[in-house]
């Protein structure tokens, strides 16, 4: 029992050996030059500063910035979306509401909102927030819909059998029963969210500036299915404090 | 004393630009404390569509039903669904709970009756466990539980043992009997298994199908408690077995006639 425990399987080796392999191309094209190492710094350099930074108490200060940024505005995403969410899979008027609205916004990225965002809310932290809430709410306001929607119909007159009122059904069935659908509308934002905390950064002491940070984007989205619980998590989350 | 009572309930609808007769003029009254079995050839021959009326699910077209209550606190009507009735996302405790918890009764009675009609279905040792880890037998003694435990003036089943296998329907048919016997519920049963409805009913009930009428009444005057055995032994019974048998049959080469045309 114990040594099935501790025994590392193959798909996991496997699973484990692909970020890694990924840094040492990076390092051996960065070592050689044959990526520019102004833009690309070694895995190595990168771990030293981040020792470095670490040691000097700077890199605390900001993850502390980016992760208050992170959750506040995840949460003023995630709230008003679950909210609008399940009130559009529970009444149909209010889903014909809705619908357009989100329809007409959700294709627009969030960056590509960033002058408006900007102007309405001055270059503060809360626009900051605001960027991020935005992208999380459309995917989680969607599934949460679709979520509802969802729910095998039995439970509904299960509900309305044993007479269910409406604050009732709304956290023992509608909430619950839409739970997994949401959660991925979640883990999509999340993934999103990554994106847009990255590009709403000012502090670019380092190596990148603006220009490039809009190139990085582009990857930063092919990443976009990255999950929460997924391994390679870690090496995101590793790439979001080496920037 | 009279429990249920429905007069000239119709129900009819469009489906697939189809003018369905669901139900036609069905009257009838039940008494308290009855088991009635609702038997139905053909599916789709009104039986579930009187039962969803019955639970206020559906809207008659025309007609009248009224359930008469005993007990002012009480709700009218519990159903035990076919399957799938039991909430996944909610334990074997709080499924049997559900219905009060709705209602909002107090906490400590909740608990009492709870343990009570868990232990009832025999699924004390299994409350914690979520539906997806209980057999489909398990999964309806869950069901049945938190219908009685809801204490209702009429319990409604909708073929509650139809997706079992034989062992485990007969033991759940005599649970079924010894908590009704017990609470002395009135219960609307469908089935359409001939057996089960001699096995459990005071009263069959036989429907046709398109339009959805009451075309026999047949009292089932055998002793209590009943088992399958006698059932069947009994040759009072295989007459009636047979009768129910060969109208069944007339019904259901009727309908095929009727889609045919």
């Amino acid at each position: 029992m114990i040594k099935n425990l501790t025994k590392i399987s193959l798909p996991q080796v496997i699973t484990i050996s692909s970020p890694l392999i990924l840094l040492l191309i990076w390092e051996f094209c960065s070592q050689f030059s044959i990526l520019d190492p102004r833009f690309f710094p070694a895995p190595t350099l990168i771990l030293t500063k981040l020792i470095q930074m670490g040691e000097s108490g700077d890199l605390f200060t900001h993850i502390y910035v980016s992760l208050t940024r992170i959750i506040i505005g995840f949460a003023l995403g995630v709230i008003p979306a679950i909210c609008i969410g399940l009130l559009m899979g529970m009444y149909k008027y209010f889903r014909h509401f809705f619908s357009p609205i989100i329809m007409i916004f959700m294709p627009i990225p969030t960056l590509a909102m960033l002058p408006i965002i900007l102007i309405l809310f001055g270059i503060g932290e809360f626009s900051k927030m605001i960027t991020i809430a935005i992208s999380v709410f459309f995917p989680v306001a969607i599934n949460t819909a679709a979520g509802v929607a969802n729910i095998d119909r039995i439970y509904l007159d299960v509900a309305k059998n044993y007479h269910a009122n409406v604050k009732d059904f709304f956290f023992k069935i509608a909430f619950p029963g839409a739970l997994p659908v949401m959660l991925e509308g979640i883990q999509m934002g999340a993934s999103d969210r990554i994106t847009n905390h990255r590009c709403c950064r000012n502090d670019r002491r380092h190596f990148w500036d603006w220009i490039f940070n809009l190139d990085e984007l582009q990857s930063f989205s092919i990443a976009g299915n990255v999950r929460w619980a997924h391994p390679h998590f870690i090496f995101w989350i590793f790439f979001l404090i080496i920037t | 004393m009279t429990k249920i009572e429905i007069t000239d309930l119709s129900k009819h609808f469009i489906k697939k630009n189809k003018y369905i007769e669901a139900l036609q003029n069905i009257s009838l009254t039940i008494k308290q404390g009855e088991f009635v079995c609702l038997l139905g050839g053909p599916s789709g021959c009104g039986k579930t569509t009187l039962l969803r009326i019955l639970a206020n699910l559906d809207k008659p077209s025309s007609g009248d039903i009224v359930i008469h209550q005993t007990e002012k606190k009480n709700p009218l009507q519990s159903m035990v669904f076919q399957e799938n009735g039991v909430i996944p996302w909610l334990t074997v405790e709080e499924n049997v709970a559900f219905g009060l918890k709705m209602r909002h009764m107090p906490q400590s009675f909740i608990k009492e009756r709870t343990e009570y009609y868990l232990q009832k279905v025999g699924l004390t040792n299994f409350k914690h466990l979520y539906p997806k880890e209980l057999s489909g037998g398990m999964k309806q003694r869950v069901s049945i539980g938190r219908a009685f435990a809801n204490d209702p003036e009429i319990l409604l089943m909708d073929e509650p043992f139809a997706a079992l296998d034989e062992q485990n329907k007969f033991i759940l048919q005599e649970e079924l009997l010894s908590i009704w016997q017990e609470t002395k519920k009135t219960v609307l049963f469908i089935t359409h298994s001939i057996d089960e409805a001699l096995l459990l009913s005071d009263r069959i009930l036989l429907m046709s199908a398109q339009p959805g009428q009451i075309i026999k009444d047949i009292s089932i005057e055998i002793e209590r408690p009943r088992s399958i055995e006698k059932v069947r032994s009994d040759p009072k019974m295989t007459k009636i077995f047979l009768d129910i048998w060969n109208h069944l049959q007339s019904e259901v080469k009727k309908s095929r006639l009727l889609n045919e045309s």
